[in-house]
């Protein structure tokens, strides 16, 4: 169950709208290493895992990007504030503003839509926080991509902040993902699948 | 029914309530009815989350306490300031909840 606090996670207050940059940014939202989709990866994978330290991990990182793409949201929404038509045209958000106006709609910046696609919850927890580790580091190139883009210090704030939080959630998966193994046959990682396999199939003998 | 499930059925109930009226609030903000309706469930609300969390096991961060027993680390740690709870009991998608 959730329920809703009233502020961002960090704040971000643009005074200045970049439609161009905003178009780059809302990759973050809805893109292929974005926020949405690092929520559902570890809010979909938490149900199957059968670590509750693990599971733990899984919904409040998962919680935490949730908390993540309302930030993404909000800096593409203060880039895009007070457009004027012809400032539309000029910058090239004219594509994006035709079927969306400056409403937000997960994207990639080429224009992909959010695809359930880019993320897996295998439900074999090596897999899973192999996986996550990745997509943080991704998250991360990501963001350095971005910062070497943007000028101003009111947009690089809070994109660094959301950056180091990567970098954060990277660590900490890779102590979850030690945390499974050591609960693992330390010859064989993979002799069973903790989230699968039981005592009476041959996956699982060691179990 | 034991104490634990009684609370948490009193949580459901009342915590229902308040999700239900916060809608309607949204739309009627000045409905004196709902605005009295809303501050007496969450009276009842959050007497029964402080009697549960108290007892048997946080529902949210904050709720989380330190016991030193059962954490994983036997006696607490070395400081005895005992571990964090927030991950024992079971998920709610384990029926933990129920």
């Amino acid at each position: 169950m959730w329920t809703y606090e009233k502020r961002l996670q960090y704040p971000v207050n643009i005074s200045q709208p970049n439609p161009k940059l905003a178009m780059v940014i809302i990759s973050q939202f809805g893109g292929p290493d974005g926020e949405l989709a690092a929520s559902q990866r570890y809010l979909s994978q938490r149900y199957s895992m059968p670590y509750r330290d693990v599971a733990g991990l899984l919904t409040d990182i998962g919680t935490e990007e949730l908390a993540h793409m309302e930030m993404i949201c909000a800096i593409v929404h203060q880039l895009t504030r007070n457009l004027t038509p012809k400032e539309i045209s000029a910058s090239g958000f004219d594509k994006y503003y035709v079927d969306h106006t400056l409403g937000l709609w997960p994207q990639s910046a080429g224009g992909v839509p959010f695809s359930a696609t880019v993320f897996q919850s295998k439900g074999d927890a090596i897999t899973d926080l192999t996986e996550n580790l990745a997509a943080e580091q991704k998250a991360r190139s990501t963001y350095d991509n971005i910062l070497r883009l943007v000028k101003d210090p009111e947009v690089c704030d809070p994109i660094r902040f959301l950056r180091e939080r990567e970098i954060v959630h990277f660590q900490r998966f890779g102590e979850g993902l030690r945390l499974v193994q050591e609960r693992l046959d330390s010859k064989n990682f993979y002799a069973f699948n903790p989230e699968f396999d039981n005592a009476s199939n041959c996956n699982g003998k060691q179990k | 029914m034991n104490e634990k499930r009684r609370l948490m059925q009193v949580i459901y109930e009342t915590g229902f309530a308040l999700d239900d009226a916060a809608l309607y609030l949204d739309t009627h903000p000045c409905d004196p009815e709902a605005v009295q309706f809303y501050e007496t469930t969450r009276n009842f609300y959050q007497k029964a989350v402080s009697d549960y969390t108290s007892q048997f096991g946080p529902l949210s961060h904050e709720s989380a306490r330190f016991p030193a027993a059962g954490c994983g680390c036997r006696e607490g740690n070395a400081e005895g300031t005992g571990c964090w709870n927030w991950i024992q009991e079971p998920w709610p998608w384990e029926g933990g909840m129920a």
